[in-house]
């Protein structure tokens, strides 16, 4: 028996909308089981529409899926493509972001009366961010930092969107402390400065030294001058007097417009 | 074929020849994430869907983001094809769902638009008709625009009242009554 | 004369990785020989911008690898695969070159997809782009 197929004239009558409902119902039924006619009203099919479809659909379907990172980062004004760079984080700095995790916890859990454990806390606090930032750059901490060096992508510019999720982390941290330790949130913001100025230091000085041998020397010297002023004046509090703030909060200036100078000079160069 | 696609074996293997791949074939290699398998797959169906969901919606945009719609489900759906019915079959029925979907966001659009334009048909080819269908399908032209569209959709489409209320825009009482009435007239007329 | 390297040297603390060398060279193929420790590495290294001579001048393409600007400037033509190739855990073969791609200034997300689709083809990893690297 031989099959019937609709000549090209029907088909293009149908794909022109110019069949009444029995034969378009017949044409459509028919299409639904053959082949060589759905080869045929091809021909009369939009070309351009399905090349452009086709290009989209492609597109869809390799789009790397968004983080939710990445979508809060864009939905307060930074550019996709930045999101992304600041949300990929590194294992290193997934470890910190752990660890962070469980000083909270130790925090809310710990005896809250030990002397000893609210003093190691004021120690090693102002540490979490230098560790942070630390870890956001260099050969140590990235698996691709070889291809990361020989890219275009301003250095500095990549350093602080990876350090960005730095922020929020130690701010949860602060939130944390500031409820659960004797002293409250007096204690907590005590130890935000020297955080942010030691971090601001290892900022500045890690391209030229490295990130974290910078990071482990100024988190050195915090821990003996910490240590010191609690051994020298009986409590770890004289670390955190007025006069180290005024320095914290100097040097976090002076960084800052260190900085600033430098960017404008390199935007004068170029 | 326009688009792209390097090192298909045979894109214009339409599944007519023994040697080609059957559809089948096709929807297993892209559950496997098979491009070539799927660049066949829409080399094959896209047209035909194309034409087809141009009858059902006037808006050549709407008609292109229904079909990427379709055949996104399709790479992602692949595997829960199941082999029930046929995939032409399958593939028609994810496209009308992504079609009604679209236009139930687009309250101002008219779905019927080129849907139902009147045909003016000489007397000689009424005659034809009636020789070719018999007296069914000469009902089924008479019927109005409204009564052809839920038919239509309901019949040819396939879909539920539900769903049907949504392409067309009413609601699914209005649906059901013009249904029933479609079915009442093409009674009369073949009795 | 696209490469000019004027007495180029490397050392780190007491150790010499590179004694100074003298390079000029134009289009095409150029290979480097030498046993372990001569400072091949080294001496790309150098060349590729990622580490800085301790001595000599580097001059790629007509920019100075001294200044800030010539760097970036060179960076934006340089394309270089180190010896050790590290991938990031978690990425899929897709996201590595994208995440690249960003890092190589393409900043808008269609051009850029086309562009990493377009080489995956050409390298014929389209089908696994989809898969993590570590699956691979």
């Amino acid at each position: 028996m031989i099959a019937w197929h609709a000549d090209a004239q029907l088909l293009a009558a149908y794909a022109d909308g110019r069949l009444d409902l029995a034969r378009t119902t017949s044409v459509e039924q028919h299409l639904l089981g053959c082949g060589t006619c759905r080869a045929t009203v091809a021909a009369v099919a939009d070309r351009p529409l399905l090349d452009r479809v086709w290009a989209e659909t492609l597109d869809v379907l390799d789009r790397p899926p968004v983080s939710a990172a990445e979508r809060i980062l864009t939905a307060v004004g930074l550019a996709p493509s930045a999101a992304r760079l600041a949300s990929k984080a590194s294992s290193a700095q997934r470890a910190w972001l752990w660890s962070c995790a469980l000083l909270a916890a130790f925090a809310i859990a710990a005896p809250r009366t030990e002397g000893w454990v609210i003093m190691w806390f004021l120690v090693l606090a102002p540490l979490v961010p230098v560790i942070g930032v630390a870890l956001a750059y260099g050969p140590d901490t990235d698996p691709m930092h070889e291809v990361v060096a020989a890219a275009p992508y301003s250095r500095l510019r990549l350093i602080l969107l990876r350090s960005l999720l730095v922020i929020p982390v130690t701010g949860a941290l602060v939130l944390v402390t500031g409820l659960t330790v004797p002293g409250g949130p007096t204690m907590s913001a005590l130890w935000l400065l020297p955080g942010l100025a030691l971090s601001a230091m290892t900022l500045a000085l890690e391209a030229r030294l490295g990130a974290l041998p910078v990071a482990a020397a100024l988190s050195l010297a915090w821990i003996v001058f910490a240590v010191g002023a609690r051994v020298g004046t009986g409590t770890v509090m004289t670390a955190y007097g007025p006069a180290v703030q005024l320095v914290c909060l100097t040097t976090l200036v002076a960084v800052a417009a260190f900085a600033a100078y430098g960017r404008h000079q390199a935007g004068r160069s170029s | 074929m326009g688009h792209g696609v390097d090192g298909v074996a045979n894109p214009g293997a339409t599944g007519s020849n023994p040697s080609d791949p059957t559809d089948a074939t096709l929807l297993s290699a892209v559950a496997g994430a098979d491009r070539d398998a799927f660049a066949v797959l829409y080399t094959r169906h896209a047209p035909w869907l194309q034409v087809r969901l141009r009858r059902r919606c006037g808006d050549p945009d709407v008609v292109a983001e229904a079909l990427q719609d379709t055949f996104v489900a399709v790479w992602r759906g692949a595997g829960r094809w199941g082999r029930r019915g046929e995939v032409p079959a399958w593939l028609w029925g994810i496209a009308i769902r992504r079609l009604i979907d679209l236009l139930a966001r687009r309250p101002s659009h008219d779905a019927l638009t080129a849907a139902s334009d009147p045909v003016v048909r000489s007397a000689e080819e009424q005659v034809l008709l009636g020789v070719e269908y018999g007296d069914a399908a000469g009902a089924l032209n008479r019927l109005s625009p409204e009564l052809q569209a839920v038919v239509r959709a309901t019949v040819l489409d396939g879909l539920t009242t539900r769903e049907a209320a949504r392409l067309l825009h009413i609601p699914q009482g209005t649906v059901k009554t013009r249904m029933a009435r479609a079915r009442s007239l093409l009674r009369q007329a073949l009795s | 004369m696209d490469i000019h390297l004027t007495n180029v040297s490397k050392t780190y603390g007491r150790r010499h990785a590179l004694d100074p060398v003298s390079l000029n060279a134009g289009h095409g193929v150029l290979g480097l020989l030498g046993p372990n420790g001569a400072g091949k590495t080294t001496l790309l290294r150098i060349m590729a911008t990622v580490i800085a001579p301790t001595a000599g001048q580097v001059r790629l393409l007509g920019h100075d690898c001294a200044l800030p600007a010539g760097r970036a400037a060179i960076r934006r033509r340089l394309g270089y695969v180190p010896q050790e190739c590290g991938f990031p855990a978690g990425f899929t073969g897709f996201e590595y070159v994208d995440y690249v791609a960003i890092l190589k200034e393409w900043a808008d997300r269609r051009t850029r997809h086309d562009e990493v689709r377009r080489v995956l083809a050409v390298m014929g990893l389209t089908d696994v782009a989809g898969r993590r690297i570590r699956r691979l």
